[in-house]
């Protein structure tokens, strides 16, 4: 079952737009993932999803189902919050149950269900525990039972994983994802960090300022970034400015003529995206030098950081098999091709969008 | 070293609470000790208005704090979750009937109910019931004297225990197909009961205490307080007073008692 937003926004008093005149198609079946810095009103979309807010206009899909003044339980979804909200007084079984006993089903096969959610989640041992009593981790998974067990059309998550130490974060991540894989329910994953919205996503929407910078996959983004606010967002860049030429085919830069990857945009200023893998060393025929001002050894690999006399600071992911220091001049190539190009218009955009990637923690 | 710095931590607590300890033996222990002497001196005697007043007290006092509770619920509710501008201004106008002593909130009361109050006058004149009864002046006027200052108490108490519990668990309910009774019943009711039973054990404990508004308005009902009153004051009987004196503190004693126990199982 789709899920789509068509014209959403949410004022809130005193004309602040949280979601502004977003529309998203969130394929049956899929995770999506929304990301975006805080206050991008990502949790405002979900929250709008999920019918714990009312949006000021447009309007809300599931299926051919018009929800979008239905209460949050008649939707029939599934929702985890940052916090968990895990009811306090009650067991870490009754909690999973909770949904259930809405529903008319008997109690054996309430009880049933229970059983078999909580041991698909390996917390089988914790039933008779009070949140009070549970790890951040055991939290987290009663909660995505409990949300689970009813059977959802949609699942929304909230940041599920922020609330979680780094080292935690990871291994639930991976959980997680084969966990999306293994449902085959319509998945809709709220987050800030980055890595994550990658990892999951099978498509991943990028809001910033109320609105939808690009909705694509992981790699298209990754490649194929619409505004420079994107192509910062997922991962370093070397933007490089140029002049893209009349054929639409070719753009004139400091390092050279490059011919882009997708043609066909009008002539005019733009500034291509080359990531720091996309650069290699080419002791014979390089493309340009740079001086090293700064190597760090990462083990697999080198980041260095260096610079260019006709582009200025460039970063270089280089294989951690070779020996850099401080000071040298590295002769370089770029292993593509084509480099993916930004228009004009778009760079403004996201130079006026500029990332505030510091992340707050809800409260 | 360790044990040394314990100790002397121990004399420093005791030091720092030693003005209450005074104010407790001063005010409490020996007055009561007294007290216990004027009502035993004579062997203990109780008789059947004592108990009569001590009976009437409870019920009231029972009375009066179920229906603050049930009367205030659903308004603190409202107060709690709902985003009024004018809620300050509630809330404010709410602590204004705490002020008042409980002399005013008599006369106020006869002023509704008495024997040419608003009400009877009013009821006198659409439905003919003669006025001149005086309900202020029985177990109606009481009630209706109690909870003038008692729905304020209850409802800013309510209201800053619904306040408490994080909207979420609302919010988490309803995304799982709760609707709005059973939220309620499933999950605020269980947070909030301790809440609602401490608000109760307040409201309780403040009418069986109150004194000034029965004074001015219980002429049929007789109870403990004004019994007291009167017996020390008119009867110059030091030791009936006495013993109902005791009366009252041993049930204003019981229901302190408890309080720890319904705020126990605080999760």
């Amino acid at each position: 079952m789709n899920v789509n937003v068509t014209q959403l926004s949410k004022r809130y008093d005193g004309d602040v737009v949280a979601v502004d005149g977003v529309d998203i198609t969130f394929p049956s079946g899929q995770t999506t993932v929304i990301v975006g810095p805080s206050g991008s009103g990502k949790s405002t979309l979900l929250n709008l999803i999920a019918g714990l807010l009312l949006p000021t206009t447009g309007s809300i899909h599931f299926g051919n189902r018009d929800v979008t003044r239905i209460p949050p339980e008649d939707r029939n979804i599934g929702f985890v919050f940052q916090s968990y909200a895990l009811f306090p007084h009650m067991t870490a079984e009754e909690n999973v149950g909770f949904g259930l006993l809405e529903s008319r089903l008997p109690a054996s096969q309430r009880a049933e269900i229970v059983e078999s959610t909580m041991r698909r989640f390996g917390i089988e041992r914790l039933r008779r525990r009070r949140p009070g009593e549970l790890s951040g981790g055991e939290k987290q998974r009663v909660a995505l039972a409990r949300a689970l067990a009813r059977r959802p059309a949609v699942l929304l998550l909230d940041e599920p994983l922020a609330a979680l130490d780094a080292q935690l974060r990871e291994r639930l991540r991976s959980e997680l994802k084969s966990i999306f894989a293994s449902l085959n329910v319509t998945t809709i994953h709220v987050t800030h960090d980055r890595s994550e919205a990658m990892l999951l996503g099978d498509s991943v929407v990028v809001m910033n300022e109320g609105r939808v910078l690009q909705h694509d996959t992981p790699q298209r983004i990754y490649r194929q970034p619409a505004n420079v606010f994107l192509a910062r967002f997922f991962g370093d860049a070397n933007l490089i400015e140029g002049h893209l030429d009349a054929t639409g085919r070719h753009i004139d830069t400091a390092l050279g003529s490059l011919a882009v990857s997708e043609p066909g945009a009008t002539a005019g200023p733009v500034v291509a995206v080359i990531r720091p893998e996309m650069l290699a060393l080419a002791p014979s025929h390089p493309d340009f030098t740079v001086r090293v001002e700064h190597a760090e050894f990462l083990g697999s690999r080198w980041r260095v950081e260096g610079i260019s006399e006709r582009a200025g600071r460039i970063i270089i992911d280089l294989p951690g098999d070779v020996a850099i220091a401080a000071g040298e001049s590295l002769p370089l190539r770029l292993t593509r091709d084509s480099v993916h190009v930004i228009a004009a218009e778009d760079i403004a955009i996201g130079a006026h969008h500029e990332p505030d990637l510091t992340v707050t923690r809800r409260s | 070293m360790r044990s040394g710095e314990e100790k002397s931590g121990r004399w420093t607590g005791i030091a720092l609470v030693l003005p209450l300890l005074l104010f407790l033996t001063a005010m409490l222990l020996y007055p009561l000790m007294r007290l216990s002497a004027l009502a035993l001196h004579r062997g203990l005697h109780v008789d059947a208005p004592m108990l009569h007043a001590l009976r009437n007290s409870i019920i009231l006092s029972l009375g009066v704090a179920t229906v603050s509770i049930l009367l205030c619920l659903t308004p603190a509710w409202a107060l709690a979750r709902w985003p009024w501008r004018l809620k300050v201004a509630l809330r404010s106008a709410l602590t204004v009937p705490l002020m008042f002593s409980g002399v005013i909130v008599g006369f106020l009361t006869i002023l509704m109910l008495g024997r040419v109050g608003l009400i009877p006058t009013l009821l006198a004149s659409l439905i003919g019931i003669p006025a001149g009864s005086g309900a202020a002046y029985g177990a109606v006027g009481l009630v209706v004297a109690y909870l003038y200052f008692e729905i304020p108490r209850a409802t800013l108490a309510l209201e800053s225990a619904f306040r408490d519990i994080d909207i979420e668990y609302e919010a988490a309910a309803s995304t799982l197909g709760a609707r709005p009774w059973s939220r309620i019943r499933r999950v605020i009711l269980p947070l909030t009961r301790s809440a609602i039973a401490s608000t109760f054990l307040l409201t309780f404990s403040v009418s069986l205490g109150s004194y000034g508004v029965a004074l001015m308005l219980s002429r049929r009902f007789t109870i403990l307080p004004v019994e007291i009153y009167t017996a020390y004051t008119g009867l110059l009987d030091d030791q009936r007073a006495s013993t109902m004196s005791l009366m009252l503190v041993a049930v204003a004693l019981m229901a302190a008692s408890l309080t720890p126990l319904v705020n126990r199982r605080r999760v």
